[in-house]
């Protein structure tokens, strides 16, 4: 039983948003909310109130608390939002996001708000085979995938890149990777920010960070990163669908989920030190000490936006190396081209990213930092950010689901962009600690469910089999439906695996 | 499950056959426990049941530095040197069909029975130690919380690198080959925590290099400077079993207590 003084601050807004009032944590100077179903709810308050009981023992603060300690901060703008598939992370909650008037000299810039994997984000790339071409041969897909893809602990890339080569890629995002051949003209106009943000400047960041992030340029990483083999199971939005390429049922696409690998990380890593000495400086209090920030203006907020920005080219350039080790895995065992194949990225989204944005908040229209941890951007239709052919369906949003459950496809729409400046959950959320999936589940059995549903798999660390189980996750049809019935984005095409390639 | 379908690695399987035997010869001889904890150690440590008085043992770490006459570990970006290449050894079963062995077995299991949240009940405390080392890893719902404890602040500080490197790998395959020294500071104790570990991490990142042992030399408090050796090898994928990459260390929930003659620490990881 949470104390009832917790409960007292939170209240029911709609049928799937509840309200954070302020005063849950001292400071807060904008409410926090909480988009959730009743099939999630209870996790969310299970987190509190463990952290009610655990007191000062190893504890850690549950998402709600940390929703509220972000609405504390100097700068926020109409509130502190949480998606479903939110659950405690480091400062901010992941599937939180926070928006900071640019225009205000107290606004801060948090590395928390961005995560420590920088531009973690989706890509989807479509094929013209349907399910019945990959069938027979979907065991040798898998493996071809699997021996084309660096994948897991220590894995090191196989694209030649020099510290170069990396300098530029580091400045030129996606450009860098068309130059190089590695990428198409085309997968440009389908990536968020076309694939490079403009203010990336690799002055700043260490060297530390390329360093890290040198071996492990065209690695797919490890934890919850993947690669899968999908087939479309469901068409929900026939007229979307259409417009992205996918609308036919049983057709296969691949989707990738990466994000900046080492070199996110240390350049979150190292803002985070740099952040903590400005903060005594420039007098900023926060209620936790992982909400380390800096005046968005300071140096130190400046140097980490080019910063990030080199990650975040970093990840495209990953993703769009990835991206061409697919085509040529297919390519080489369809006999075919990729061209032929059709395979085109139909988008890549980016849901560990602040960015410059524009937003009307009560009826003015003001330049936004929007910090968005585990949490997609949904624009909606007609947006002048969003690819040209996407204009009348809105911004496509790649949700990528556990291991052998469903992957969505939604798009943005204009309540989103109102409510949420424009944002919507990322993925499934966890439910359950790593560790205790360790212990408590049996990877034979996990197999055995995947193999069951017709899923061929492919995993470098067994462990790792146990700790991503469907069963560790938040169940992402009830993320995605509460996104729909709250109207932050429209649900367009349901994907289903059939392999499955991670670290 | 198709023979065909899991990846093929050749040295684990040999590694999983050696030991399964060896399990298989302890397990008749298996007459251990641990001893009670007194006021001068605050780990459990194996024992002989025939000798319940028993001063506790440390364990046995074997040699320090391996056969000086095999060559580094030279490491390259080949696929074929990442094993991805199946072999045709077919009358052994795949290795990952078998039970998992870890943490290897031992007394040091009795807490991982622990709930995993929803009504309280929470494991009794440092009950998870991993094997007969002096850490276990606590619950955290997406991440994991190091938790690593000794007789002082110092062997703490080592015994947490183990924890890191153990998540990485299972130690217990990795051998002291080499070494390493790292150098870390801060400004006071929690981001001198955070930069040890944080060095440790960078080296395994650009140099894969996992250490079975961590000596720490120098530990000045005053200026909050740490000066380690790291014993151990680098990362290869036909030799170490692959674990779950730690991707940084976090400030988050990081707590270090000081008491007479044993000291811990809890870090969340992020992975």
């Amino acid at each position: 039983m949470i104390a009832p003084q917790e409960m007292s601050y939170i209240r029911q807004l709609g049928p799937v948003s509840y309200e954070v009032k302020e005063g849950f944590v001292p400071g807060m100077r904008v409410p926090g909310v909480v988009y959730v179903n009743n099939a999630l709810k209870g996790l969310i308050f299970e987190e509190l109130q463990q952290a009610v009981q655990r007191g000062d023992h190893g504890g850690f603060l549950p998402a709600v608390k940390q929703l509220a300690n972000v609405a504390a901060l100097p700068g926020i703008v109409k509130r502190s939002i949480a998606l479903p598939d939110v659950h405690s992370g480091y400062g901010f909650a992941i599937g939180n996001v926070a928006a900071f008037d640019m225009d205000n000299p107290e606004a801060v810039v948090s590395p928390g708000g961005v995560g420590f994997d920088i531009n973690c984000g989706v890509r989807l790339i479509r094929t013209n085979l349907t399910e019945a071409d990959v069938a027979p041969v979907r065991e040798q897909l898998a493996q071809a995938l699997f021996d084309h893809i660096p994948v897991g602990v220590g894995s090191q890339g196989i694209i030649p890149t020099t510290a170069k080569d990396m300098e530029s890629a580091l400045e030129l995002g996606m450009d860098w990777s068309l130059r190089e051949g590695y990428a198409w003209a085309e997968d440009k106009e389908h990536c968020e920010e076309y694939g490079r943000m403009l203010n990336a400047d690799p002055r700043h960041v260490s060297s530390r960070a390329k360093k890290r992030g040198l071996p492990q340029m065209g690695t797919l990483g490890a934890g919850n990163h993947y690669a899968e083999v999908q087939v479309v199971d469901e068409v929900l939005d026939p007229v979307a669908a259409r417009r992205m390429g996918i609308d036919t049922k049983g057709q296969v696409v691949v989707m990738i989920h990466s994000g900046s690998r080492g070199l996110g990380h240390q350049v979150a890593t190292d803002a985070l030190v740099a952040m903590e000495r400005a903060m005594a400086r420039d007098g900023i209090v926060t209620n936790d000490r992982q909400l380390a920030c800096a005046r968005i203006g300071s140096a130190e907020g400046q140097s980490y936006l080019a910063a990030m920005a080199c990650a975040a080219n970093y990840a495209w350039v990953n993703r769009s190396s990835m991206t061409f080790l697919a085509r040529q895995a297919f390519a080489k065992l369809f006999k075919s081209t990729p061209d032929d194949l059709d395979m085109h990225v139909v988008y890549d989204v980016s849901h560990n990213i602040a960015k410059v944005e524009q937003h009307l908040v009560d009826g003015k229209y003001m330049r936004l930092l929007v910090h968005r941890k585990g949490s997609t951007r949904a624009f909606p239709p007609h947006h002048p950010l969003i690819p040209v052919d996407y204009q009348l369906i809105g911004q496509p949003v790649l949700v990528g689901g556990t291991m052998g459950t469903a992957s969505y496809v939604l798009t943005g729409t204009e309540q989103g962009f109102k409510e949420t400046f424009g944002s919507t959950c990322h993925g499934a959320g966890r439910a359950r600690s790593r560790n205790s999936s360790r212990n408590k589940l049996d990877y034979q059995q996990v197999l055995d469910n995947l193999k069951a549903k017709g899923i061929s798999i492919r995993v470098a660390s067994p462990k790792l089999v146990m700790e991503e189980a469907p069963e560790s996750y938040k169940d992402v049809c009830a993320v995605v439906d509460t996104c729909h019935e709250a109207g932050i984005s429209k649900k367009a095409v349901k994907l289903r695996p059939i392999a499955v390639i991670k670290g | 499950m198709d023979e065909n379908a899991l990846p093929q690695r050749p040295n684990a399987r040999q590694r999983m056959r050696a030991q399964r035997a060896a399990e298989a010869e302890a397990a008749t001889s298996s007459d251990q426990t641990t001893c009670a904890t007194t006021t001068a150690c605050s780990g459990r440590r194996l024992i002989p049941v025939s000798e319940p008085n028993a001063i506790c043992v440390s364990p046995d770490q074997g040699t320090a530095m391996g056969d000086a006459a095999e060559p580094d570990y030279i490491p390259t970006s080949s696929l074929r040197s990442q094993g991805r290449t199946p072999d045709g050894d077919e009358d052994v079963p795949n290795p990952l069909l078998l039970p998992l062995q870890y943490p290897p077995a031992g007394p040091g299991e009795a807490g991982n029975e622990a709930a995993d949240g929803g009504g309280g009940n929470l494991p009794p405390y440092r009950s998870a130690a991993v094997g007969t080392y002096k850490f276990e890893y606590l619950d955290h719902t997406a991440d994991v919380q190091l938790h690593a404890w000794g007789n002082n602040l110092t062997e703490a500080f080592e015994n947490c690198a183990l924890a890191m490197f153990n998540y990485m790998s299972p130690l217990e395959h990795v051998r002291p080959r080499e070494t390493r020294s790292y150098r870390a500071e801060g400004h006071d104790l929690p981001s001198l925590l955070f930069s040890f570990l944080d060095e440790l991490l960078f080296v395994f990142a650009t140099e894969l290099f996992l250490a079975v042992e961590v000596h720490i030399q120098s530990f000045d408090r005053t200026s909050f400077v740490i000066e380690a050796e790291g014993v151990g090898e680098a990362f290869n994928r036909d030799i170490h079993e692959v674990g779950t990459e730690i991707k940084a260390i976090t400030y988050s929930a990081m707590s270090i207590k000081e008491r007479e003659n044993d000291a811990e620490l809890f870090v969340i990881v992020d992975i």
